[in-house]
């Protein structure tokens, strides 16, 4: 196989399906992570609908045996990995006083070690294809500024966006050397958000109220980061934590 | 669900844009990838060489008067790049005042002006469309100003440009949270560069600086940036495709600002 190869994580909703179906008009064949594998299979007909390919493999961000199961298989049907993304995550709002220890614990081990296992996996699959790879972790603004009754969220997104930027030093003694950079995305209407909140216009206008330019931030924002980060064209750019966040949090 | 077909055409098709510094370096690979992604490009220097139109960026009359002739050539102004720069390095006991004067006139109040300008012709634009029940459309562009990893970090021996740079990365932000905060969708970022090689770059470290891959072993990405890396930065955040980035610094610098490298 000739074409760039992605591997996307969370690609059965939201931000990683989005993100892979603009890596696929990029031209990358998208290997499509997800535990729910009907949702899955939805991505990738959306991507072979629209002239890209894909495979779903269905998979356990969190199990370090899956990560390894998952790809060695791909080093060795594909020969290469160009990309990685680790855009699978989950998030709840909660007063500190009411979070318990287990709820931290579950959060942190979906939202952060992921995405260590994904890099460390990412970073080993690059190093023996040789591959100048490009791995991209979806933060959040929650990991640079404190958000009221998202403790636990702020904790595990800070932790990935600071763990980005060692990765991306180690990164660097590869040959050739692999990029990693965080992506800090704002509020994005997604159903992380409808999920927690619920879907209606007045979710919709208090997630748009927060930031500086007036516009709902969507999947398809995050998408084109994504894409730009995954891609060549950021060839130089690596440990940086890309905020798309319409200005919020800024002021 | 929408095609994945790329569509047809270029990424800036349509848009008019202004670049300053664009006689050569990071600006001139700006307006040659801008130009080729469809853009119609203004560009301007302190001299003026070919289609490059003279301007001092420190002159609030010569900002109207490039700000007019990117009007008079191309009908309207979508994109600001603000690039132009002058380097400057050395210890701060012998750092002369006047040198930190002409730093900080040339990055922050150049971009200042720069932007003042911009935004005055963005919001014009927008009130002739304005419709016809009398309700004003929000202005909209992109502005981006060229600062550095030097004004994200200290860098030795970088004191005026380095602050300058400082100044101008923050102040951008500030602006992008006013223009926004009133109504406008009119985005501002800067774009931080690492070492790049440029003729401004030349002038202090020469070509055998340039060539020595010993130079960049300490950066996490092992070499130093071309100029069209940079332009490849601003091409994204001018795109469509960033229409929601707005009050960021975004940096291409090989890792330089996470590495203990000073």
């Amino acid at each position: 196989m000739t074409r760039p190869v992605a591997l996307v994580t969370g690609a059965t909703s939201g931000i990683g399906r989005e993100g892979a179906l603009w890596l696929a008009r990029d031209g990358f064949h998208i290997v499509a992570a997800g535990r729910n594998a009907e949702r899955g299979a939805a991505t990738v007909s959306a991507i072979e609908a629209a002239g890209g390919t894909a495979e779903f493999v269905p998979f356990d961000i969190t199990a370090e045996a899956d990560w390894e199961r998952v790809t060695t298989d791909m080093a060795a049907r594909h020969k290469r990995l160009d990309a990685l993304v680790n855009s699978g995550g989950a998030f709840f709002s909660k007063p500190l006083p009411d979070t318990s220890l287990g709820e931290f614990r579950t959060l942190w081990e979906t939202d952060v070690e992921s995405v260590v296992l994904g890099t460390k996996y990412g970073l080993r699959t690059m190093g023996a294809t040789g591959s100048a790879g490009s791995i991209v972790n979806v933060s959040s603004l929650a990991g640079l500024i404190g958000l009221e009754d998202c403790a636990a969220y702020c904790a595990a997104k800070a932790a990935v966006t600071h763990f980005s930027k060692i990765a991306a030093v180690e990164g660097g003694t590869f040959d050739p050397p692999i990029r990693v950079n965080s992506l800090n995305p704002g509020v994005i209407y997604t159903e992380m958000i409808t999920g927690a909140y619920g879907d209606n216009d007045a979710i919709k206008a208090f997630v748009k109220d927060g930031n500086a330019i007036d516009m709902l931030g969507e999947a398809r924002h995050i998408a084109a980061a994504i894409a730009w980060l995954a891609g060549p064209r950021s060839r130089m750019v690596t440990g940086t934590a890309h905020v798309v966040v319409g200005g919020r949090g800024s002021d | 669900m929408a095609t994945l077909a790329k569509e047809a055409s270029a990424t800036l098709a349509g848009k008019v844009a202004l670049i300053t510094g664009a006689a050569s370096g990071i600006g001139a690979a700006t307006k040659s990838l801008f130009e080729r992604e469809g853009a119609h490009v203004l560009g301007t220097d302190i001299r003026a060489s070919g289609d490059v139109f003279q301007h001092d960026v420190t002159h609030e009359a010569q900002w109207d008067a490039a700000v007019a002739e990117c009007v008079a050539r191309f009908g309207r102004l979508d994109i600001l790049v603000s690039n132009a720069g002058t380097a400057q390095a050395g210890p701060i006991v012998d750092l002369d005042l006047a040198v930190f004067r002409e730093q900080s006139r040339v990055h922050v109040e150049g971009a200042f002006l720069g932007i003042k300008a911009a935004v005055a012709q963005m919001r014009r634009q927008a009130q002739a469309c304005q419709t016809q029940d009398g309700q004003g459309t929000p202005a909209r562009g992109s502005i981006i100003t060229i600062a550095s990893v030097a004004g994200l970090k200290p860098i030795m021996q970088t004191t005026a440009y380095g602050t300058a740079k400082a100044a101008l990365i923050n102040m951008t932000k500030a602006i992008a949270i006013e223009v926004g905060r009133k109504g406008d969708l009119i985005r501002l970022n800067s774009i931080c560069p690492g070492g790049t090689k440029t003729a401004m770059t030349l002038a202090m470290f020469d070509e055998s600086y340039w060539a020595d891959k010993s130079n960049f072993a300490d950066m996490p990405l092992k070499d130093y940036c071309r100029t069209e890396d940079i332009a490849e930065a601003a091409l994204y955040l001018a795109s469509d495709a960033a229409e929601f980035i707005t009050a960021s610094a975004l940096t291409v610098d090989g890792g330089w600002l996470l590495s203990d490298r000073i």
